[in-house]
């Protein structure tokens, strides 16, 4: 059998980066600030900011990574959060520059430099979402393929869900939204995300759903958790479906604009390509973009979450190649 | 059991055995053979492949064994699938003259060579067709898909419904199914379930088997005058027949034979050629022949009966059953260049990059009459070279010897200009 050696570091890396995320904390024992994440005042139905209390100059490991670096990973984790707590966050309260922006500097760095290699590699719900897929090929179970209509239909909601949770993140700030509404859509994001239910789970952090609460609209509490089990059933699919949730996950439709121009590149020699179709095969966002492409040299596309399994199985020699900064790191 | 044919209205199988006719493919064996052993300085190693058309060795073997065997037809039958099922694949593609007459008593006489010899060994018998309990027949071209119907009459024919595109998305699912298709004829007829395990060793031995192709290829790159290509093209059709491990312990002494051989330089080729177009089979080597005589040397070869078969192999994603035959329905379509699909640009891809790996001074169009298939690819093909500053030879032939002079007139021009 041919030796699939991208796919083994990649397997190394996520581990590694799976434990630093949510154990890394306790592992490490760094001593993070205990996350308050109900920041509002319930009682006397006002909004009250805790969580820029202080700055985060000086706390690098309190700050915001572009993967899923759950805040519900809690007091075991190492960071504060992903990147969609961060823009629904700062869009709700809209902190002065000063105090978000070492956060945001940061993670448009990372961003610029990575790009959806947080997906492929770093992100700890796509790797258990990987290890759900890699159980059930252990039983022998075949594999459901999205047909063209229901991938078409995921990547569309995959923008929707994007542009309704940031835009509901910005809308409660407005003083005339009443706060019925605004306490349930606080952090929507999170509320559901699939994360919210499987972090926990994993790092014991104590979570609460609340489907009442003194003051809220009942009917929106209800809607965000009926969000949440489908999401989170759809993250389970996983196992018979590659990727199901990454499909649709708000962060990484956001890292998928930077996917081109960012530091990493894939290209393709065209002339080495046999379009054996083993690349389409096996890509988990079950794209053709690689495949199909036959005259440009960049591949690069959106849904591309960089895992670069498409670069392990090619049969051609060169034909694929991933360039950092025009360095080739990784070659078929 | 269900069959692809209807038999409602038939014909009784014509059979015109004769000694004679097999004699005349036996002595066009050993001749061919002859000529191929008298080159100066040939590797030992490919006498064993030679073997396969010299001796009915390996007829006697399959005749012995008691493991089906099933005679496949073109690119498109995956070998994998069978040798799970201990089913072993023959591939009956013809290139012996003799029997086109014989063939031409039922089949009309405009047909492709290729497919009225390929009958005409059901109508003579005493060959590998003969061995085989079923015929698996991928419907390339319209004389290949008619052909399932002649033989038919003779043994049990299984279709694979091939697409005319290799658009991925529309055909893919479809494929698919026609190779589920043939899983479950096969679980029929065997009488046994597809084994998980057998399923991944066999596809694991064609890895193999292609990645001692893919070093055989890399060396004759490097030294493209150590083995002449009528003996490669040879090493390659022994695999029509040869027990896999077998070809490969084989191929893997090759290796070796030519990593000594080249520790000495080897004589530099004077002008390298490219043969590409329709398949030259054995023992029709006639136009090798040819362009050997004329001093010059074909170096490397884009057909569907040389590079083709053994250049690809299948990398399924997951080694669950189905994961394994989705990666043979891949392995067994898309990578093809049959100019039965609707593209030619593949072809031409392939061909540039291997004009290119070789450093070629001209390509050879093998065109086989009354193929139009190749025959209307041949002109953006011609075209893209011809932009490329390549030139492109034309050859229009059949099997028969009648036009050898004409065409070494013609080879000869050629190499004056390429000169």
């Amino acid at each position: 059998m041919v030796w699939h050696k991208i796919t083994w570091s990649r397997r190394v890396v996520q581990v590694l980066s799976f434990l630093f995320l949510f154990y890394g904390a306790t592992l490490l024992n760094l001593k993070p600030q205990e996350i308050k994440w109900y920041s509002l005042d319930g009682k006397n139905q006002k909004m009250a900011e805790l969580l820029y209390a202080n700055p985060t100059w000086t706390q690098p490991f309190q700050t915001f990574l572009p993967g899923r670096s759950c805040r519900f990973a809690g007091t075991t984790g190492t960071f504060r959060g992903c990147l969609m707590y961060f823009l629904s966050d700062t869009l709700t309260w809209r902190p002065p520059w000063k105090v978000i922006l070492p956060s945001l500097a940061l993670l448009l760095g990372l961003m610029v430099l990575l790009a959806r290699f947080w997906c492929g590699w770093l992100c700890p719900i796509g790797f258990l979402s990987e290890m759900l897929n890699e159980a059930r090929r252990f039983t022998g179970l075949a594999r459901i393929k999205f047909p063209a209509w229901w991938l078409a239909t995921l990547k569309a909601a995959g923008y929707a869900l994007t542009a309704a949770l940031l835009f509901s993140a910005w809308a409660i700030s407005w003083s005339f939204v009443a706060w019925s509404v605004k306490k349930p859509l606080y952090l929507a994001t999170c509320q559901i995300c699939p994360s919210k239910l499987i972090t926990p789970l994993l790092t014991g952090f104590p979570v609460m759903i609340n489907l009442q609460f003194p003051g809220a609209s009942t009917a929106l509490l209800v809607t965000l958790f009926v969000l949440l089990v489908m999401f989170t059933l759809l993250y389970f699919s996983s196992a018979v479906m590659k990727r199901s949730w990454c499909k649709l996950c708000p962060g990484g439709v956001i890292l998928s604009f930077f996917n081109r121009g960012s530091f990493l590149t894939k290209e393709k020699d065209a002339l080495r390509c046999t379009k054996c179709a083993i690349c389409a095969d096996a890509c988990p966002m079950e794209t053709l973009a690689v495949y199909e492409e036959k005259s440009r040299v960049i591949v690069d596309h959106t849904q591309c979450i960089q895992c670069y399994r498409c670069v392990d199985l090619c049969p051609e020699k060169k034909c694929l190649t991933v360039k950092f900064l025009g360095l080739p790191i990784f070659k078929s | 059991m269900h069959t692809d044919f209807e038999k409602r209205y038939a014909r009784t199988p014509v059979r015109r055995p004769s000694e004679k006719i097999l004699n005349g493919m036996r002595d066009a064996s050993r001749d061919l053979a002859r000529r191929l052993q008298q080159r100066p300085g040939r590797l030992p190693g490919l006498s064993v492949f030679e073997t396969m058309f010299t001796t009915e060795q390996r007829l006697a073997e399959l005749r012995a064994s008691d493991r089906r065997v099933a005679g496949t037809y073109c690119y498109f039958v995956p070998e994998e699938l069978l040798r799970a099922f201990d089913v072993t694949p023959v591939r009956l593609c013809s290139g012996f003259t003799e029997t086109i007459a014989p063939s031409e008593e039922v089949l009309p006489r405009d047909i492709c060579p290729l497919v009225k010899s390929s009958f005409g060994s059901a109508v003579v018998g005493g060959g590998y067709l003969d061995e085989c309990d079923v015929i698996i027949l991928p419907t390339s071209c319209d004389a290949k898909t008619k052909l399932g119907e002649y033989l038919a009459d003779y043994k049990p024919v299984w279709l694979l419904n091939l697409p005319s595109t290799k658009d991925y998305a529309i055909v893919k699912p479809f494929w698919v199914q026609e190779i589920k298709r043939l899983k479950t004829k096969l679980e029929n007829w065997t009488g046994r379930k597809l084994d998980r395990k057998k399923l991944k060793d066999a596809i694991g031995l064609f890895q193999k088997r292609s990645k001692v192709y893919r070093e055989l290829y890399e060396l004759r790159r490097a030294h493209p005058g150590v083995i002449s290509h009528q003996d490669w093209l040879m090493a390659i059709q022994a695999s029509f027949y040869a027990d896999v491990p077998t070809w490969i312990a084989q191929a893997e002494n090759l290796v070796q034979e030519i990593r000594k051989a080249v520790v000495r330089p080897v004589p530099d080729l004077k002008v390298k050629l490219l043969l590409t177009g329709a398949p030259v089979i054995w023992p029709n080597y006639k136009i090798l022949n040819i362009i050997d005589e004329l001093g010059a040397a074909v170096v490397a070869d884009e057909m569907c009966s040389g590079h083709q078969r053994l250049w690809d192999y299948a990398e399924p994603d997951e080694w669950t059953t189905d994961g394994m035959l989705e990666a043979l329905a891949s392995r067994y379509l898309f990578p093809a260049t049959c100019p039965c699909f609707t593209g030619t640009c593949d072809r031409v891809d392939k061909l540039l990059k291997m004009a290119e790996d070789f450093n070629v001074d001209g390509v050879i169009y093998h065109d086989l009459r009354l193929c139009q298939l190749f025959d209307m690819e041949r002109d953006l093909v011609s075209r893209v070279l011809k932009e490329r500053k390549m030139p492109m030879l034309t050859l229009h032939t059949d099997y028969g010897q009648e036009d050898v002079e004409q065409l070494k007139t013609r080879v000869e021009a050629f190499l004056e200009i390429i000169r």
